[in-house]
């Protein structure tokens, strides 16, 4: 599923990179190279609203955008709450991440 | 010899050697006296020679033939004449100059002492004598010598006596063997455990005669009418001898009084046994033999074998044996009993019911032992006929009506003979059988499948017997007790239990319609966007073909992902029957985690596999097995999430606990089991949750009870909450 993010992504004519999990991701060291976080709420280890408050924490104002394939109730309202730009369900329409992510690169 | 007058040792033998033999003449009676009467006519003198050689002929014949011979002894001379006869009894040629010391040097060397003494009487008191003695032969035999003599009186200056020499060995012999016999038959008579008594029919037959000369022709008939006469020929018979035995058998210590007639012996029922014994005798047979009821003085009544025998020609003398049979009747009865027994059983038990004769295997296992064929399955596996051979040589003599039913034979002749037509779909049973029996052991057993008469296969517990007591006959007892209907329920239970499991599994799939959902959804929405992704690249004003190239192999990778994970759920959701396959259990335990992975990563439970094991298998269905680590590790995740554990941990561990068996332990960081509800975990209907049915636990645990295994559980999880194990035995090769 990452890797067909990333192609997805790079379809639209950005550059991307996937990371297997938050630490990973936290460990690149370029953090606050990139223009837009796409993360998995749940992953093993830090979870995707984890990543977020952790990126708040350390005043790093990257948008993140949230995709989930769990159905818990609350679960969006968790994850705006924790300041994700966006919060999509699995299965997700190609178009509509797009459409996220051009509208969180928007000025 | 006598009458003979002065007779001079020559001129005896002069004469004997002047007679040439000459036969068919006239005989004439007479001596040599006449050889004395002077004769002047030559005529007559010739006509009295050849008289005289034919008397001395004749003589010399009766002599022979008598075995007798004769001589002359003058005691004042000292001379001695021996007939020819006497010259051969005492083993000497004719022409030996005859001596007393010639005749003592032959007598036997006991018997000299007292000869000795005879002949010095003889010389002096020219007594006559008579006695018996042996003589000692040079081959070494002995002869037996009754001698006679008379004194020859009208010459009392010249005294001489005459006499016969008979050789009595023969007779002595005789007389010897007779003794012996006589001998033997006492101590036969006395000593043998049957009863003898001699009985003396005299009176008895005249009371016959009287009837017979009275006009009575049918003495079957007069008996008849007339009862008292046979006990009127009872009293007249009379016994005159008993043996200890049967003063034992029939009286009460002393012989006397067994000595009467034979009339107590026999109680009124064995009367007609009794006129069969007279009806015998009448018929002039010899012996007469039965069974019958005798009476002893005491008037009990006994069981007895009754043999007569008549002794005598004249019928007058008879041997009577009694056997007292009440312990063999007895003993043949209870045996009839205990046959009947048998047989009854045999062919009303609800068991079918061989009877096999074994003798002609015993046989060939005897050849082959000593053909030095130690180990039979060896001797099998190179001699492959052998197996059809010993069918043939096992015969089936009997069969009960329940082995006719069930074999489906019409008749019980069908089943007869051997066997071949039973063991199509078994000969392996029979192998084994053969081998048992090999081993000499006594008894066999096996659930086997059997092909009846009429051509079904029906599961029968097959037992032989080899009983090694019956009457030293090789008998063997088979018996056949029908499975077909406990395999069919066997079969029905097994089905129920399968469709049991099979709802269960379905009732999971429900429970995790979420994660099945999301596996499924998850290759297809990287299909979705993968074919987004290609689109986009392709509609741009330079189509980038290597990267739609990379997307399209992604997307075919996940489609063939999403046909694995929809195949892995059918096999959940599928109903089969079971099928055991050898599995490595920790191959199961990982297939299940991967069907649980979206649920672990949903509810955030962290899951460890660790394996002690090597390469033992298990033999199990594998859908049951997985369903069963499914369903224990969903219940350790729903009982953390009930409890709202913070930390959540699984881990599944297998081990080997001994050579034999393999465990599964599932452990989580729950809460643990509550004490009361540990005895009712595995029931059905039991549950904690919230909504649950309580059938999880209890397919675990029939799915591994038919498996031969056994499930628990405790608060023994390293994590600190409850511990769930099964184990199963290692499936050998």
């Amino acid at each position: 599923m990452r890797r067909t993010i990333v192609a997805l992504v790079r379809s639209a004519g950005y550059e991307a990179r996937g990371f297997a999990s938050a630490e990973e991701f936290l460990r690149c060291g370029t953090v606050r190279g990139f223009a837009c976080i796409i993360t998995d709420v749940q992953m093993p280890g830090m979870s995707g609203i984890e990543l977020k408050q952790h990126l708040t924490a350390s005043r790093c104002l990257v948008p993140v955008i949230m995709i989930t394939a769990r159905h818990d109730p609350g679960l969006e309202a968790q994850a705006t709450a924790s300041g994700a730009v966006s919060f999509l369900r699995k299965p997700f329409d190609a178009g509509a991440l797009i459409r996220c992510l051009e509208g969180a690169l928007a000025p | 010899m006598s009458g003979s007058k002065s007779p001079s040792k020559r001129r005896w033998r002069v004469a004997r050697r002047r007679l040439p033999r000459q036969g068919g003449l006239p005989a004439v009676a007479g001596s040599q006296r006449k050889t004395e009467a002077p004769n002047t006519d030559i005529e007559d003198r010739k006509r009295a020679e050849s008289a005289l050689q034919r008397s001395e002929d004749f003589l010399a014949e009766a002599q022979r033939l008598s075995r007798t011979g004769s001589f002359g002894w003058n005691v004042s001379t000292g001379e001695i004449f021996w007939s020819e006869e006497t010259f051969r009894i005492f083993g000497h040629e004719p022409a030996t100059n005859v001596t007393l010391d010639l005749m003592l040097s032959r007598v036997h060397p006991d018997d000299l002492a007292s000869v000795q003494r005879v002949i010095d009487r003889v010389a002096t008191h020219r007594e006559a004598f008579d006695i018996e003695h042996r003589l000692q032969m040079p081959d070494g035999s002995v002869k037996h010598l009754h001698v006679v003599t008379h004194a020859l009186v009208d010459k009392p200056e010249n005294q001489e006596f005459a006499g016969a020499v008979m050789d009595i060995t023969a007779h002595k012999e005789t007389e010897h063997a007779l003794r012996h016999s006589e001998r033997r038959y006492q101590n036969l008579f006395q000593a043998m455990a049957v009863a003898f008594f001699e009985v003396d029919y005299t009176s008895s037959r005249q009371l016959l005669r009287a009837l017979r000369d009275a006009g009575v022709g049918d003495f079957r008939r007069y008996f008849k009418e007339n009862p008292t006469f046979v006990r009127d020929i009872m009293r007249a018979t009379r016994i005159v001898d008993v043996n200890d035995r049967t003063v034992a058998l029939f009286g009460r210590g002393r012989k006397e009084e067994l000595l009467t007639s034979v009339e107590s012996f026999w109680p009124e029922e064995s009367l007609q046994d009794y006129v069969e014994a007279v009806l015998a005798s009448i018929e002039r047979n010899q012996e007469f033999s039965t069974e019958t009821r005798m009476r002893r003085l005491d008037g009990t009544i006994f069981d007895a074998h009754f043999t007569l025998r008549y002794a005598s020609e004249d019928g007058q003398r008879g041997l009577a044996g009694v056997i007292d049979i009440t312990a063999r009747k007895q003993a043949f009865l209870a045996l009839e009993k205990s046959e009947q027994r048998y047989r009854h059983l045999f062919h009303n038990m609800p068991v079918a019911l061989w009877q096999l004769n074994a003798e002609p295997l015993i046989a060939t296992f005897k050849e082959l032992r000593g053909q030095g064929v130690g180990d039979l399955s060896t001797y099998i596996d190179d001699h492959p006929e052998f197996l059809a051979n010993a069918i043939g040589a096992l015969m089936v003599e009997e069969v009960n009506d329940y082995t006719v039913q069930l074999f489906g034979a019409r008749t019980r002749q069908e089943l007869l003979g051997p066997t071949h037509w039973t063991w199509a779909k078994s000969i392996d049973t029979f192998r084994r059988a053969m081998e048992s029996r090999w081993r000499g052991e006594e008894l066999f057993q096996e659930t086997t499948k059997l092909v009846t008469r009429d051509g079904r296969v029906i599961n029968a517990l097959f037992t032989a017997a080899r009983p090694q007591t019956i009457e030293g006959l090789p008998i063997s007892l088979i018996s056949v007790i029908d499975l077909t209907e406990q395999v069919r329920a066997e079969e029905e239970l097994q089905r129920v239990r399968a469709d049991f499991a099979h709802a269960a599994r379905i009732s999971m799939l429900g429970e995790l319609t979420a994660s099945v959902a999301h596996e499924v959804n998850q290759p297809l929405a990287a299909i979705a966007a993968g074919g987004e992704a290609s689109l986009r690249w392709l509609a741009r004003p330079t189509p980038d073909v290597d990267e739609v190239q990379e997307l399209t192999k992604g997307m075919v990778a996940d489609a063939r992902r999403a046909s694995e994970i929809i195949a892995r759920i059918r096999a959940v959701a599928t109903r089969r029957a079971p099928e055991p396959i050898l599995l490595s259990l920790d191959d199961v335990i990982g297939e299940a985690l991967l069907f649980l992975r979206h649920e672990v990563e949903s509810r955030g439970v962290a899951v460890s596999h660790f394996s002690a094991l090597g390469p033992q298998k298990v033999l199990a269905d594998r859908t049951q097995l997985q369903q069963v680590v499914v369903n224990l590790a969903v219940n350790a995740m729903q009982a953390m999430a009930q409890a709202e554990s913070k930390k959540r941990n699984l881990t599944i561990r297998t081990v080997a606990p001994d050579p034999t068996r393999l465990r599964c332990s599932v452990e989580d960081s729950g809460p643990g089991i509550e004490p009361r509800h540990e005895t009712r975990l595995f029931d059905s209907f039991f549950s904690t949750k919230d909504g649950g049915m309580g059938m999880g636990l209890r397919i675990c645990r029939s799915v591994i009870e038919a498996h031969g295994g056994r499930i628990e559980a405790d608060n023994g999880s390293s994590h600190g909450g409850a511990r769930f194990s099964f184990t199963l035995p290692v499936a050998s090769a």
